[in-house]
């Protein structure tokens, strides 16, 4: 069995009508091995969750994918919508959004979700078998047993994630994705249900690709960071050295815009300019517009994934003098 | 010392809570949401007060009850001086010119029909400030291109859905910095914001003090934007203030256990940040105003609750000139919350 769980390798994601196409994902390459926890963070409009839902093939039918993106040995670019259903989603990737709220029926229990689900993924499953396995789930995510009775409104919003949780496991898939999973929430909540995240992760040696544009909270649970921008990945490393030691200056940039609690108060610096339109070829750094270090070479086509050092990679060609 | 702007007594607001819940008719009498319940705070010029909460802790309430948005329960908000539920006409559009307010979602701040030429112009020709219209247009126009809104002519003549998010929140403080506010509320003004351009309304809120001299009142979640702003943080839970003082003692000595979870709680970017932080594992979620705990509000979720806490609701105490706590433990917290 192979170390590398998920595979993308140059993958294009175009939403498009004749008239207007728009570039949400650009040659996007990464490659996640198993038990790895692989932040990705990039601000509203870089393409991260377009990327999450692009890999469970949940993305509207104007989406056009190039590239290659294989999971455990499985192509999943072109795969049909059977074979989808019954081998991928759920059993081998399933996913948490950000509001349960919106993810749940608001007229159906707990329990009719995951009897559903169970059912949709596995016809014959005996109803005591099922009971089992939501008794199981619900204790995992430490709800009380009888919560799976509850309406989605009867529960606050740190038990609805808890049950978005406890849904994403239902068929113990290897991988699970964290759309904004904790966002929502308020800080107390969040590290309550981060920590459960954190915890249910070693048990079950979990592979999470957990997308957030809070790289403080991505910082804490990842073992990796891989920063967007504008629909390309510009940097990809460790989480320690992209947090001491940035190589792209976006994410130079973005580290400097936070305001730190326990650095001494200067002040922050938000980044000039804005995003480029997607809907026109990029033919230069995607960041050069807004770029502190740009200089002549920068507009003269796109640059190459620099090697940093061995798992660390930044798409800058001034790497090295930055 | 300076006269404050404005003064808050003993503030409550208690809304009834939603007719037609089952549980509401079987008791016979009505159920009351505590949203805000007997709160203190004065404001002075050109201070910079944060008010630090969670959802439902009453924050935003608090800030509609300062503009007049809703009438207290009881208690009473005097500006300079003077009960604001008995201004005269005049003395409230004075009021109104004066104390402003930028909401959080800048989309919903400006009306999609008008262009953002003729939104800034309103207030303006309300509060009679410029001559004439080409005046008026003149003053947001220099406005907009001291904040970077260049060429200014464009982005007067277009409408909202044109412009983007960040964009729009700078234009809404313009709008109010235009009327010369004394107190300008901000509430939770970077929270729908990308990082990248938070920077810039928070740096212009610090400008807006340091030019004018306008007293801002920040309402956020976000201890950070608290941190970054503030002189003066309030934490607020459930209603209440559960501690006051300046931006570095609530930082450095939080003494509310509740103050010490939310700094433990926030992510940390690095390790060394991480070790610095208090360890305050807290379980639970807040219950709803309506049925409050007797005693502490926050004892339910507390790690340091001992028999006291459930007996009666602790007072402000004073641990230092303006540094108050609202919590029974003394030093004993500070110890309890050492890194283990």
């Amino acid at each position: 069995m192979s170390d590398v769980l998920l595979e993308l390798k140059h993958l294009n994601i175009v939403y498009g009508s004749e008239y207007k196409q728009v570039t949400a994902v650009n040659d996007a390459s990464i490659t996640i091995r198993r038990g790895e926890v692989v932040g990705l963070v990039g601000e509203s409009g870089s393409g991260k969750s377009t990327l999450a839902n692009g890999i469970l093939g949940i993305l509207p039918r104007t989406a056009k994918l190039s590239g290659s993106m294989r999971f455990n040995g499985i192509e999943l670019i072109g795969l049909n919508e059977t074979a989808m259903n019954q081998q991928v989603r759920w059993r081998q990737i399933s996913i948490v959004f950000q509001k349960a709220l919106a993810a749940l029926s608001p007229v159906h229990r707990i329990e009719e979700h995951m009897i559903d689900i169970l059912r949709a993924h596995d016809p014959g499953i005996p109803m005591a078998q099922m009971r089992e396995r939501m008794k199981k789930l619900m204790t995992l995510v430490r709800l009380p047993p009888e919560t799976v009775r509850s309406y989605p409104h009867q529960l606050s919003g740190g038990m609805l994630q808890r049950v978005m949780i406890a849904l994403s496991l239902l068929f113990d898939p290897p991988f699970v994705i964290l759309d904004e999973a904790t966002t929502a929430l308020d800080v107390l909540t969040q590290r309550q249900i981060l920590s459960e995240i954190r915890r249910l992760q070693h048990e079950f040696n979990l592979t999470v690709l957990m997308i957030s544009h809070d790289i403080a909270a991505v910082a804490e649970n990842a073992n990796r960071i891989v920063v967007m921008y504008a629909s390309q990945i510009v940097e990809d490393g460790p989480v320690e050295t992209v947090i001491h030691a940035p190589k792209h200056p976006y994410t130079q940039a973005l580290l400097g815009a936070l305001p730190r609690l326990d650095a001494p108060t200067g002040r922050v610096k938000s980044i000039p300019g804005s995003l480029p339109d997607l809907s026109l070829s990029i033919n230069q750094c995607v960041f050069a517009p807004r770029c502190a270090y740009a200089m002549d070479i920068c507009w003269q086509g796109v640059p190459a994934v620099q090697v940093v050092e061995p798992g660390h990679t930044s798409k800058c060609v001034r790497v090295n003098e930055i | 010392m300076t006269e404050p702007i404005l003064q808050v007594k003993d503030v409550a607001k208690y809304f009834r809570a939603q007719q037609g819940s089952l549980s509401a008719l079987q008791l016979g009498k009505p159920l009351w949401v505590h949203a805000v319940d007997g709160v203190n705070l004065e404001l002075r010029p050109g201070e910079i007060l944060a008010l630090l909460g969670e959802s439902g802790c009453g924050k935003s309430t608090l800030a509609k009850l300062l503009l007049q948005l809703e009438r207290p329960t009881q208690g009473q908000i005097r500006f300079h001086g003077k009960d604001t539920s008995r201004l005269t006409s005049e003395e409230k559009k004075r009021f109104r010119q004066h104390v402003q307010i930028v909401f959080q979602n800048p989309y919903e701040a400006f009306d999609p029909r008008f262009t953002l030429g003729e939104s800034l112009r309103r207030p303006l020709e309300i509060h009679g400030i410029g001559s004439s219209t080409e005046d008026r247009t003149r003053m947001i126009a220099e406005a907009f291109e001291a904040t970077g809104l260049v060429p200014a002519a464009d982005f007067l003549a277009r409408y909202p859905h044109e412009l983007s998010g960040g964009q729009l929140q700078r234009i809404a403080m313009i709008r109010a910095m235009l009327l010369k506010p004394e107190v300008l509320i901000a509430d939770e003004p970077v929270s729908m914001l990308d990082i990248s351009v938070r920077a810039d309304i928070l740096n212009m809120l610090l400008d807006l003090r340091e030019q004018s001299g306008t007293a801002l009142i920040v309402i956020t979640h976000d201890i950070m934007v608290a941190r970054y702003l503030a002189d003066k943080i309030t934490v607020m839970y459930l209603g209440r203030f559960v501690e006051t003082g300046s931006a570095d003692v609530i930082m450095s000595q939080p003494h509310h256990p509740y103050t010490q979870a939310l700094i433990a709680s926030t992510p940390a970017l690095t390790a060394e940040e991480r070790a610095a932080r208090p360890l305050v594992e807290v379980t639970g979620e807040p219950p709803k105003p309506i049925n409050l705990p007797v005693g502490c509000r926050f004892a339910p979720r507390c790690p340091f609750v001992f028999e006291p806490c459930r007996k009666q609701e602790p007072e402000l105490f004073r641990l230092d000139t303006d540094h108050r706590s609202a919590c029974y433990l003394g030093q004993t917290v500070e110890q309890a919350a050492e890194p283990r």
